[in-house]
C-alpha cells in the first residue's frame, strides 16, 4: 500500500489507518515507524462495529491455512510483534472506501486475520467512488 | 444494522495520536479509504 501511495494521492483520496490501540501508544508506534499516511485510534471501536468488523474465535485464529499465511509473511520479513495489555489478538480488521460525499462505496471485511484485498481492488473501489 | 453499500456513513469521530479529535466529515469531498487494523505492528 505504502510502495503505491502516490497511485492514490493521484485520485484525491485520503488514507486513513485505524486502530482501537489508545492514541498515546499510536504516537509512540509511529515515532519508531512512521507512516506514510494518518494513523488514529478508535479506542471504543465504534467506527469497528459500525463498519461490522467482527472477531474471529481461537479456533479461527490458529487455523492452517491462517498459520500458514503468517508464515509466508515472515519469510518476506515481516516480524511477529509482541501484543501489549489491551491488545484483542480476535479482533479482524478490514478495508473500507467511502466516496466524496461520505457514502460507503466499498467494503471488505476481513474474513480472518491475514484477509485483506488487494491494492489494486482498493485502488479500482477509490476510482469508482469517484467516478459515481 | 449493517452498513451497505451506498449507505451515507455517519460522522465517526477518531483521536489523533497527540489525543485531539478528528471528525470523518473533515475528510468530506475526497474518497476516503479506511484501513482498520488488527494491531499496529
Amino acid at each position: 500500500m505504502a510502495q503505491r501511495l502516490g497511485e492514490f494521492q493521484a485520485q484525491g483520496a485520503q488514507i486513513l489507518a485505524v486502530s482501537f490501540t489508545p492514541p498515546q501508544r499510536i504516537r509512540a508506534f509511529l515515532d519508531a515507524h512512521p507512516l506514510p499516511f494518518p494513523a488514529v485510534s478508535d479506542p471504543e471501536r465504534k467506527a469497528y462495529q459500525a463498519f461490522s468488523l467482527s472477531k474471529t474465535s481461537w479456533a479461527g485464529f490458529f487455523r492452517l491455512g491462517v498459520l500458514a499465511r503468517y508464515l509466508k509473511l515472515m519469510f518476506r520479513g515481516w516480524r511477529l510483534e509482541k501484543y501489549a495489555k489491551g491488545d484483542d489478538v480476535l479482533q479482524l480488521g478490514g478495508d473500507m472506501v467511502l466516496d466524496a460525499a461520505g457514502r460507503l462505496a466499498y467494503s471488505y471485511p476481513s474474513s480472518e486475520p491475514t484477509d485483506r484485498p488487494t491494492v489494486d481492488a482498493l485502488l479500482d473501489a477509490v476510482k469508482q467512488a469517484k467516478g459515481g | 444494522m449493517p452498513m451497505n453499500i451506498g449507505d451515507a456513513v455517519g460522522d465517526l469521530v477518531f483521536l489523533r495520536p497527540d489525543g485531539s479529535e478528528l471528525h470523518l466529515s473533515e475528510l468530506r469531498g475526497h474518497p476516503i479509504v479506511l484501513i482498520f487494523l488488527r494491531h499496529l505492528a
